[in-house]
This record gives C-alpha cells, sequence and structure tokens, in this order.
C-alpha cells in the first residue's frame, strides 16, 4: 500500500504502456502458444510440430526462409560495412544528404518496392528487356521470381536498415586509434582486423541479429513475386490463417513459433559473440 | 647539426594557415615544450612532425636524415595522444606488445620490453587490466609506455595530462620528466599551461598564431619576455605600452612599444620609501583578491591599472580605496619589441 502511495504517479504513467504490451503482445503470444499444443480434439498435442518436422513442404519452407535470410544478412553487412566506413570520411554535408537517402530507403518497401523492381527486373523489366537486346545473358534471363532472384530485393532493404545500424558504431572507432596504429605500421586491414572490427562486434552482432529478423520474417515480397510457388515460412504462416483452401490457426501458431525459435536462437547466438567481445571494453 | 631541425614548415587547410614558418633547433636528449594559446598551431606542428599531417611547405630533419616525405610508421616516433587512445579490445600488456608484434620482433623480447616499460611506468601489476578499468592517469601512463616500448628516436607529448585533474597531473608531470630523463630520449611535449611547461622542460617554445614567438630556457622566457604576448602569456606581467607606462610612473616617454612589469616586482606601502634608482608614485587600491599565499591587487594609477602581488602577510594588508604609495626598481622594466 505504501508503495502504492510512493510511486501512485509513476504507476500511472506505466499504466498505459503495461496494458498495452498484455493486450497486443503477452495475449497473442500465450494464445499462438496455446494454440500450438491443441490437437484437433482440443487437448494438448505435439502434433503441429511433428507435422512441421515431418513434412517435405514445411521443412523446404524452413530451409529456403533460413537460406535467403543467412545470405541477405551476410551481404547486407558487408554492404552496409563498406557504405557505412564511406560515411566515416565524408563531410558533413555529404553525410547528411546521404543519411536522408538511406532514411528514405528504408521506408521505401512492401508493395511499392516489389512493384519498382518487377518494373526494372521482371519478366518484362526494363533491364532484363534491354539486356534481351544487346545480348547481355547474365540480366537478360534474370528470374525475379525465383529465391535467387529474389535476394536482390532483400539485399535492396537490408542495406538502408544496417547502414544506419552501423553508423554509430563506426563513429565509435576513434581517430586516435587509428593513428596510433599508423605509428606502429599497423596496415588499414591489420587495423581493421585486430582493432577496428573487434571494437565494432557489439554493435555488428546487434545488427546482424535486426537483419536475420527483418528478413526472416519478411511477408509482403515474397508473397507477391513467388505467392506459394517457393515455400517461405511467413507465407505458410499466413496462409494457415489467411488461406483460401483450408485455414489450420493451430499449424500456424506452431509454424510462427518455430519462427520465433529460430530468431531467438540466431539473438542468443549474437550476443553470445557480442558477450565475448564486450570482455574488458566496458566498466 | 642538431638532433631535430624544423626548417621553415608550414601547413595550410584550405584557405587558413596554420603554421607561418617554423624554424626550430632540438637537441639530442633534449625536453622541449611547445606552449601557446588554443589554435596557435602546437598540435599541427608536432603531427607535422609525426607525419600525421603532410607540411605545405618546408622539411623536418631528424639524425641527420630529411623525413619530410617519409610515412608516420617510418619515422621512427613515439606519441602519446591527448586523449586516451590505447586499443579497448586488448589489455595492458596487448596494448604494449601490438606495435612489437607488427614489427616480428621475437616473442621473449617483446615480453621483456613489455615487462620493464610497465616497470617504467609502475604498472606492472596492471598488465592484465583492460583500458576501461584504469583510471585517467593509469591509462596515460600506459599510452606513455606503449610510446616508448618500441624504443623511438623521438617520443612526442600532444597534451596528455590536458583531461587528468590537478593532483593526479603534477605527480605524472615528474613522473614523465623521470621516464625522459632516465631513457634520454627526446621528448616534444604539447601544453597550454605556462606552469606545466616551465615545470617540465629544459626549453619552451612559445607560439602564437603559427609562429614562434620566443624559444628559451623557462628562466629566461619567464624573466626576459621579448615580445608582449609572451609577456602576457608568462607570468601575468602588467605590459603597459609606451604612453601608458608614461601616465602612470611620470617617466619620460620610452621610445621602445611597450614595457612588460612583474606583478611581484612591484612594491606597495603606506609611506613613500625613497628608494634609489626606482619610480615612486601615489595611487589608489581599487581592488584586492587572495590567491592562495598571494595578494593580488589592482592600483590604479594615474588612470592606469597595474596589478601587484605581494605574500599573504598582516602588515602587507590594504583596503579598497586606501591611497598608496608604489614603488617599482627601473631595472624590472622590460622593455618589449
Amino acid at each position: 500500500m505504501e508503495y502504492l502511495k510512493k510511486n501512485g504517479k509513476k504507476l500511472c504513467f506505466f499504466l498505459p504502456f503495461l496494458l498495452l504490451v498484455i493486450l497486443f503482445l503477452l495475449v497473442p503470444f500465450v494464445s499462438m502458444v496455446k494454440q500450438s499444443f491443441t490437437g484437433s480434439d482440443g487437448g494438448f498435442s505435439i502434433a503441429c510440430f511433428q507435422e512441421i518436422f515431418t513434412k517435405t513442404v514445411y521443412l523446404k519452407a524452413i530451409k529456403n526462409s533460413i537460406w535467403i535470410s543467412i545470405w541477405a544478412t551476410v551481404a547486407g553487412l558487408i554492404v552496409d560495412f563498406f557504405l557505412a566506413l564511406s560515411l566515416t570520411k565524408a563531410t558533413k554535408r555529404k553525410k547528411n544528404w546521404y543519411l536522408s537517402l538511406l532514411n528514405l530507403t528504408s521506408t521505401f518497401a512492401g508493395l511499392p518496392l516489389t512493384l519498382s523492381f518487377i518494373t526494372i527486373l521482371g519478366t518484362a523489366g526494363v533491364f532484363v528487356l534491354i539486356s534481351q537486346k544487346i545480348g547481355f545473358s547474365a540480366l537478360a534471363n534474370y528470374n525475379l521470381y525465383s529465391l535467387n532472384g529474389m535476394f536482390i530485393i532483400y539485399l535492396y532493404f537490408q542495406i538502408p536498415m544496417g547502414t544506419l545500424l552501423l553508423i554509430p558504431a563506426f563513429e565509435e572507432v576513434k581517430k586516435e586509434w587509428r593513428e596510433a596504429a599508423v605509428l606502429m605500421n599497423c596496415s588499414p586491414i591489420r587495423f581493421w582486423c585486430k582493432i577496428g572490427i573487434p571494437v565494432m562486434m557489439p554493435a555488428i552482432m546487434g545488427t546482424t541479429g535486426m537483419l536475420f529478423a527483418n528478413a526472416l520474417t519478411a511477408y509482403t515480397t515474397p508473397y507477391l513475386l513467388v505467392n506459394n510457388s517457393i515455400a517461405l515460412l511467413p507465407i505458410k504462416i499466413a496462409d494457415m490463417f489467411v488461406g483460401d483452401v483450408r485455414q489450420r490457426p493451430e499449424l500456424g501458431s506452431a509454424l510462427s513459433l518455430v519462427m520465433l525459435g529460430i530468431i531467438v536462437l540466431v539473438l542468443g547466438i549474437t550476443n553470445l559473440i557480442k558477450r565475448k567481445f564486450e570482455k574488458g571494453q566496458s566498466k | 647539426m642538431s638532433y631535430i631541425e624544423f626548417k621553415n614548415v608550414k601547413k595550410s587547410f584550405e584557405d587558413t594557415e596554420v603554421l607561418k614558418g617554423i624554424s626550430l633547433s632540438i637537441e639530442k636528449g633534449e625536453f622541449i615544450s611547445l606552449l601557446g594559446p588554443s589554435g596557435c598551431g602546437k598540435s599541427t606542428l608536432l603531427r607535422c612532425l609525426s607525419g600525421l599531417e603532410e607540411v605545405t611547405e618546408g622539411s623536418f630533419i631528424l639524425d641527420g636524415r630529411d623525413i619530410t616525405k617519409d610515412a608516420p610508421q617510418k619515422r621512427n616516433i613515439g606519441m602519446v595522444f591527448q586523449q586516451y587512445s590505447l586499443f579497448p579490445n586488448m589489455n595492458v600488456e596487448q596494448n604494449l606488445a601490438f606495435g612489437l608484434e607488427i614489427k616480428k620482433v621475437p616473442k621473449e623480447q617483446i615480453k621483456k620490453e613489455v615487462q620493464s616499460a610497465l616497470e617504467m611506468v609502475g604498472l606492472l601489476d596492471k598488465k592484465k587490466a583492460y583500458p576501461a578499468n584504469l583510471s585517467g592517469g593509469q591509462q596515460q601512463r600506459v599510452a606513455l609506455a606503449r610510446a616508448i616500448v618500441s624504443k623511438p628516436k623521438v617520443l612526442l607529448l600532444d597534451e596528455p595530462l590536458s583531461a587528468i585533474d590537478a593532483k593526479l597531473r603534477k605527480n605524472l608531470q615528474i613522473e614523465i620528466r623521470r621516464i625522459q630523463k632516465e631513457l634520454n630520449i627526446t621528448t616534444i611535449f604539447v601544453t597550454h599551461d605556462q606552469d606545466e611547461a616551465m615545470l617540465m622542460s629544459d626549453r619552451v617554445c612559445l607560439l602564437n598564431e603559427g609562429k614562434i614567438e620566443q624559444v628559451g630556457s623557462p628562466v629566461e622566457i619567464y624573466t626576459n619576455p621579448k615580445t608582449k604576448f609572451a609577456a602576457g602569456f608568462i607570468g601575468h606581467y602588467n605590459v603597459l605600452d609606451a604612453d601608458e607606462f608614461y601616465r602612470a610612473f611620470r617617466d619620460e616617454k620610452t621610445k621602445k612599444s611597450a614595457i612588460a612589469i612583474r606583478p611581484e616586482t612591484i612594491q606597495i606601502s603606506l609611506e613613500k620609501q625613497n628608494h634609489e634608482n626606482s619610480y615612486e608614485v601615489q595611487g589608489k587600491i581599487i581592488e584586492s583578491r587572495s590567491v592562495g599565499s598571494v595578494l593580488r591587487y589592482h592600483v590604479d594609477l594615474n588612470g592606469i591599472n597595474v596589478r601587484v602581488d605581494t605574500l599573504f602577510r598582516s602588515f602587507s594588508l590594504f583596503e579598497n580605496g586606501q591611497d598608496v604609495w608604489v614603488s617599482l626598481e627601473k631595472r624590472n622594466c622590460l622593455e618589449l619589441i
């Protein structure tokens, strides 16, 4: 009672947020867990998980989703690293201009982004048609409606997000470290391998987790491009809730849990690496 | 030929000329301070010598060799930066060993060198500690050890104590000087603190707006400043131009542009002292303030405000508004260029 008296005001401000978390995060999550462990008779069952880990279509969806997410994350990180690095050397004006561009492109996702890519790289896309005319085979036969073809769009939406996340990490790499290293005859590659990247590793790992989750949960782009022709987790989950043929919310919930498990696993690994590199760096 | 020679060094950043033709000679084993206010070009000069900045014009000779065009790593120079420059992901031992590993020094020797450098700065017990777990002073001592571990020809210290609190700073000043003497390493120290420069240096090079104002031993610079700037920056001299001096001390007009008077060479009393070869004029106390063991008076001499420092003693206490006699030996009036 005394606690309430003391912290009443603070709790008043906290309450709406708590309510929001309970209603829109906790309740759906608990309901999803409950549903995923519910059998056709309404009792407790692990049949959904048995189905997921035995049926090829779901295993393929998990595999495809992990595959495209890993590659989109790795490739995105590499591009993001060099873009953010180049920004550290840019003038303030150029940096501001580029940051605005990144902010703009980071919001350009989903339907408009997919349609733009269809316009330029679809079957009748501008670049594809031009390439067919000039005989540039690499682009002439580009198939945007495949797992490999979709990769470019995944990479596109990973770049602004990853770069924006990495820029503050680059600012943490002090000029004095580079200069001290230069005086010790340390090459730029050695500097980044031994000092720059290890110092930035916590931020890189944080970005990795974010990019992976971002790619794994991407829905609109694969839905518009490949729909059910390529098995992917987000599309399979949606099908179970809003599918035209047969809705199976309990299987959808179980697939969602699997997706969540993959994200938690990746975040766990990145956190472990992060902690290893954080050792000693902060008090 | 001196060990280090700066020959007409000029440096411009776009349209701004930061160094305007610096020429300076430094002997082997000497500890010289580059002293001056912020923005006078002292750090830029140091960075140009280290190779971290390129000079626009002029050259550097180190141990008889022109190093102007050499890459920083080829100059064999050790440097301690203003801000903590230790690699945060490496412990103290690894920080010190890093440069030696690049030089491919055998592991056993690296161990020995690191041990000896850490002993010198008194941080052997901290060799496994990470920079984040060291105090500011300890970090700078490690940075110093890292700079000397590879036995450079010259040690450059770019305001290494500016971020350290006053008490620790005094200890580190003494420690840096001790290490420098022990290794007999030629050292260039950048600072904006005149007390620090006076305490530590064999010679002080006073810089202002990209030019050398005066070079000399601390005593020489303190007792015999050559320019208005030097007199104002070192020792808080009263700098009066010829006209002001004439009004204050009723002396004939001097042909020199200005006169510098150290505040502690002026005496104040209630009665005229009749000293020989002295100016004795009447004035009025405007303000008095105690600065530690010193009482600082501002005395109005015929409309000219003159600062006077006396020891804080009961018989030398005067009140604001009190009429006093001011006495100044003529030999303590330094004529400036």
